[in-house]
């Protein structure tokens, strides 16, 4: 089994001029879910597996928002396919690296899709560009509703959705955004930023989720609590101190251009002549001053390109992406030369991913 | 290799249980194990021999006073021991099982203990049968801690019919 063609080249949930942001990428909900009466994934027999595939699907192709999603089978998805859809946020790393009984459905508009027997039987996802995590909660709500109409899933009235780590049960809700922010970094004051952020049951991580470095000035913020709190209140919490931390970006950035103009300048415009002229570029680096380029546009240094585009281009450097994109498998060192060729031509045409 | 209880007849049954880092094992024919109500025609269907049996490995004395919830979760066979190194917990019915150590952890990462989000439109009468089910396994396993084979044999029987009931196979992990 391979990945349709449309799945080549742009990743497709964050396709969505209308919801760019400049600080705020994307946002993404997911529901940890699990039938009742069958063991957690983990422990289960490789019959109850298979029950928990088949009863998923079935529920998933009886949905009215999940209904025509394009179903597979991890096992079946060669390497190259399976990290594809990691590095779109899609699946996680850990089904990337599972096998047997493991599944994804994917809504063709790729907004919404399920995760068969990861740590939970269903891990159902809502990913969104920009600041929209009311919109994702309505939508992965419904779609819950839809897989409940023919799925039990095992609930307490005292502890809520029951999930394999204690960690998620209640709403088995995780809801986060990542943020885009430079200026705070660059004036030092981040750390006192975060710091706040995670004293109300928050936490902050870098780009690539649990347990990954920051990287390019993005940071994702989620909530923790899932038991004694409801899905309304961890959402308005979450956007509540969204706004809060744009605010204070938007700040660091007014006087970063008032009192270090040429500073900012200069860091911009390097990154564009690396980005317009290397022959070599690693992921970091061109996570890094893709980041430059994206802090020229939020300050006004650069026209082009848009935000839209920025997101895409984060995505289009990624090992798997390029590799796609190409068509066959890079050793690092020509991913690197083809990734520098990529940001050139990117940034000579007018920004066209 | 003789059986362990009528040290007569060829031991047929093995079951190898480690606890704390001891090793447990029983061995017994099949007729002791039929008369003692521990295994029946049905050996391998709703509950396996090693959930019956799971109480003959601790010596009276600890069996007594130790609440049963610490030791090994009667719906998936999952000791808190393997939940610890894990992180995951083997079944929705392991939260009732380890109600009692989960709850600092809970306290920990949680806010509260108290469920206040989404509720599902469906009632959750299939989950009470199966908390029904789960208190007559502590019971099941509490007559064969007291050797009441009877008892036992008893329980087994309302689990099973319990159990078709709910229209569920009812394996276990843990096999």
């Amino acid at each position: 089994m391979k990945l349709p063609k449309e799945y080549i080249t742009t990743c497709g949930w964050l396709q969505s001029e209308t919801s760019a942001n400049d600080v705020v990428i994307s946002s993404r909900i997911r529901l940890a879910r699990n039938i009742d009466g069958i063991p957690f994934s983990q422990w289960a027999s490789s019959g109850d597996l298979k029950r928990i595939a088949e009863q998923s699907i079935e529920a998933i192709q009886h949905s009215q928002s999940l209904g025509n999603s394009d179903i597979f089978s991890i096992e079946e998805l060669d390497s190259m396919d399976r990290h594809f859809l990691a590095e779109q946020y899609i699946i996680s790393q850990e089904l990337a690296k599972s096998g047997i009984e493991r599944y994804v459905a994917i809504r063709p508009d790729q907004s919404a899709s399920v995760m068969i027997n990861e740590e939970d039987h269903l891990r159902i996802q809502v990913l969104i560009a920009g600041s929209k995590l009311q919109q994702a909660w309505e939508l992965i709500n419904a779609a819950d509703d839809e897989l409940e109409n023919h799925l039990t899933f095992a609930f307490s009235n005292r502890l809520g959705y029951l999930t394999a780590c204690p960690t998620n049960v209640g709403t088995g809700i995780r809801c986060s955004v990542m943020a885009h922010l430079p200026a705070l970094v660059l004036s030092r004051r981040i750390e006192k930023v975060l710091t706040a952020v995670t004293q109300i049951g928050l936490t902050v991580r870098g780009f690539s989720g649990e347990g990954s470095e920051i990287a390019g000035n993005l940071f994702q913020i989620s909530n923790q609590w899932t038991l004694g709190i409801s899905e309304n209140e961890t959402i308005q919490k979450i956007n509540k101190i969204l706004d809060n931390v744009i605010e204070q970006e938007k700040k660091a950035q007014e006087q970063l251009m008032e009192n270090k103009r040429i500073s900012v300048e200069d860091r911009v415009w390097r990154a564009y002549s690396a980005l317009r002229y290397a022959r070599v570029m690693s992921s970091n680096e061109a996570i890094e001053f893709l980041s430059s380029i994206r802090l020229g546009r939020s300050v006004g240094i650069l026209e082009k390109p848009s935000f839209e585009s920025l997101n895409q281009m984060m995505i289009q450097i990624r090992p798997a992406h390029l590799q796609k994109r190409i068509g066959k498998s890079l050793e690092p060192v020509e991913r690197d030369e083809y990734r520098a060729e990529l940001l050139r031509d990117w940034i000579a045409n007018g920004n066209s991913v | 290799m003789l059986c362990d209880v009528c040290k007569k007849n060829p031991a047929k049954i093995h079951v190898t249980q480690v606890k704390d880092n001891k090793k447990y094992s029983i061995h017994i024919c099949q007729e002791c194990a039929h008369e003692k109500g521990v295994a029946g025609p049905a050996i391998n269907t709703s509950f396996s021999v090693e959930h019956l049996l799971s109480g003959l490995f601790q010596s009276k004395a600890t069996s007594a006073g130790t609440p049963v919830s610490h030791e090994t979760c009667p719906s998936c066979g999952l000791s808190y021991s393997a939940f610890k190194e894990s992180g995951r917990l083997g079944c929705s019915l392991c939260y009732d099982t380890f109600s009692e150590p989960l709850k600092p952890l809970l306290q920990k990462v949680q806010r509260e203990m108290k469920h206040i989000g989404k509720t599902p439109n469906k009632g959750d009468t299939k989950l009470t049968m199966r908390r029904g089910i789960s208190d007559l396994r502590l019971q099941l396993k509490e007559a064969v801690n007291i050797e009441n084979f009877e008892a036992a044999a008893r329980l087994r029987d309302q689990i099973r019919t319990l159990e078709k009931e709910l229209g569920e196979s009812g394996e276990s992990p843990a096999e």
